[in-house]
């Protein structure tokens, strides 16, 4: 067995990482320059550049052209076992979440939909498409699809103020209680590229669920894509019994 | 993603009616879908738009293209779940697949700071260091940087790998891991990792991240795994 196993660039990888914890650097911080960092690291230009790029590929740091390397602000972190942290966790951190709302009216279920909502088809749907923003900065569109006949007469509520699990918890005594989700993949396209603010054809989180009631009524089904760079999810594993 | 209509650019139409069959079982797995000409045809829209469409379920692992065979639908993705501890094997086995590993590198290593702060032991303690290639049926699955202090199991450098998995070895010296706290992020690999996984440098990799803890909240692993999405969906159960 190898005994002294670390590659230099991993080395810098974790010299800076330190560097950045001991030095209480926070986001937006700029990085010393090169040349200071190769001295107080220790190390090459050639590897200090490595582990730069690596850094900026895992989205520790970010570079802009001239400016130098700097710290990126820290991602949200959305808890993946209770419903709705989004906005908690937005809070949390500090951050303001807001909302617009890109479509909302009331369809009649098509195949697809009646099968996800167990409706039969033709029941009406009311759909909300709203982005939603972090500080301003879009971070997710999310696709709701809500069965109408919990919720009459929701659609005169502006969701850019509203919170669509108050509205149907207080004033339709919706009882939302727990769902499932399914997470993904995918790429966005010219349409949701424009709406997020990145590149055509980048890679974010899809994901997909439904959301019942204590006694397994289907009440929403819903679909989003979330921007990678800003967002982390998270959750805590145990022992099945 | 966005809500699909007939204002929507033709090729997301497509896809979706693509995506709609395959889920209705309308394309079943291992079949071929129309051909581009076909379908060309069928919504009268030009081949390009088709294979725009086409292209975006390539991606997500939906479709796969075999030259000069055409476009064929792939069986349901495999779900793993983001709530259970358990080794990869024993997901694995769970699913009636066979898991196999290929141990790139298994080493001693000085903490040094950042492992020193994670595991809560001096820099110049020492830490297991691996790092392999995680199969299942034979295919690449993830990536796994795995780091274990030398205390935690030291017979670990004598134990070969390929024949044990970590959790079993964990078994055997009765380590409990109680819980692990787990974060999911997107990322890439370079070149020179990419190729373990059998994809190129721009592909988009699940990160799962996991820090492992016994019942007395010490941390005795900590782990990097660098998932192919497209092999896998992941689910999980929330609650109000």
């Amino acid at each position: 067995m190898d005994n002294s196993y670390l590659k230099p660039r991993e080395e810098v990888v974790e010299k800076i990482e330190y560097f950045i914890d001991q030095n209480e650097l926070r986001p937006n911080d700029k990085l010393p320059s090169e040349r200071q960092l190769c001295e107080v690291l220790g190390t090459s230009r050639t590897t200090l550049r490595s582990a730069i790029k690596r850094l900026i590929i895992e989205g520790v740091l970010y570079s802009k052209r001239g400016a130098g390397t700097f710290v990126s602000p820290g991602k949200l972190v959305q808890n993946l076992q209770n419903i709705q942290s989004l906005s908690k966790s937005a809070m949390e951190a500090n951050k303001t979440l807001t909302a617009k709302v890109l479509y909302a009216d009331i369809m009649e279920c098509n195949k697809e939909l009646s099968k996800r909502m167990k409706l039969t088809l033709g029941s009406k749907i009311f759909c909300l498409q709203r982005l939603r923003l972090i500080d301003g900065v879009p971070v997710t569109i999310e696709l709701s699809y809500i069965d109408y006949s919990l919720c009459k007469g929701i659609e005169q509520y502006d969701f850019s103020q509203d919170s669509l699990y108050k509205v149907l918890e207080e004033v339709y005594n919706v009882d939302i209680d727990h769902g499932t989700e399914s997470l993904s993949v995918t790429f966005v396209s010219e349409q949701e590229s424009d709406l997020l603010e990145v590149e055509n054809g980048t890679p974010v989180f899809y994901v997909t669920g439904h959301v019942y009631t204590k006694s397994e009524k289907p009440i929403e089904y819903y679909k989003s894509i979330k921007r990678a760079d800003l967002i982390r999810f998270s959750s805590v594993l145990k022992h099945k019994h | 993603m966005s809500n699909i209509d007939y204002q929507s650019p033709m090729y997301l139409q497509l896809r979706e009616i693509i995506r709609t069959k395959i889920e209705d079982g309308e394309f079943p797995p291992g079949t071929a879908i129309p051909t581009e000409h076909e379908l060309a045809k069928t919504y009268g829209i030009n081949r390009l738009t088709v294979r725009n469409g086409i292209s975006s379920l390539v991606n997500e692992g939906l479709l796969k293209r075999i030259q000069g065979k055409g476009v064929f639908v792939l069986g349901e993705k495999r779900e793993h779940d983001l709530e259970t501890l358990e080794g990869f094997s024993q997901m694995v086995r769970k699913k009636n697949a066979n898991p196999s590993f290929q141990i790139l590198t298994k080493s001693l290593r000085n903490a040094e700071h950042k492992y020193s702060k994670i595991f809560n032991i001096q820099p110049g303690e020492q830490i297991f260091y691996i790092k392999r290639v995680d199969y299942i049926d034979n295919e690449p699955y993830s990536l796994e940087e795995i780091y274990i202090p030398h205390h935690v199991v030291p017979q670990l450098g004598d134990i070969d790998l390929t024949i044990f998995s970590v959790y079993e070895i964990y078994d055997f010296y009765n380590i409990e891991i109680s819980y692990s706290q787990q974060t999911l992020d997107l990322t890439q690999l370079d070149q020179s990792d990419a190729r373990f996984l059998d994809i190129d440098s721009s592909a988009p990799l699940l990160l799962f991240t996991n820090t492992s803890y016994n019942e007395a909240d010490t941390v005795i692993e900590y782990s990097r795994s660098y998932t192919r999405p497209d092999k896998a969906n992941y689910k999980v159960h929330f609650k109000r």
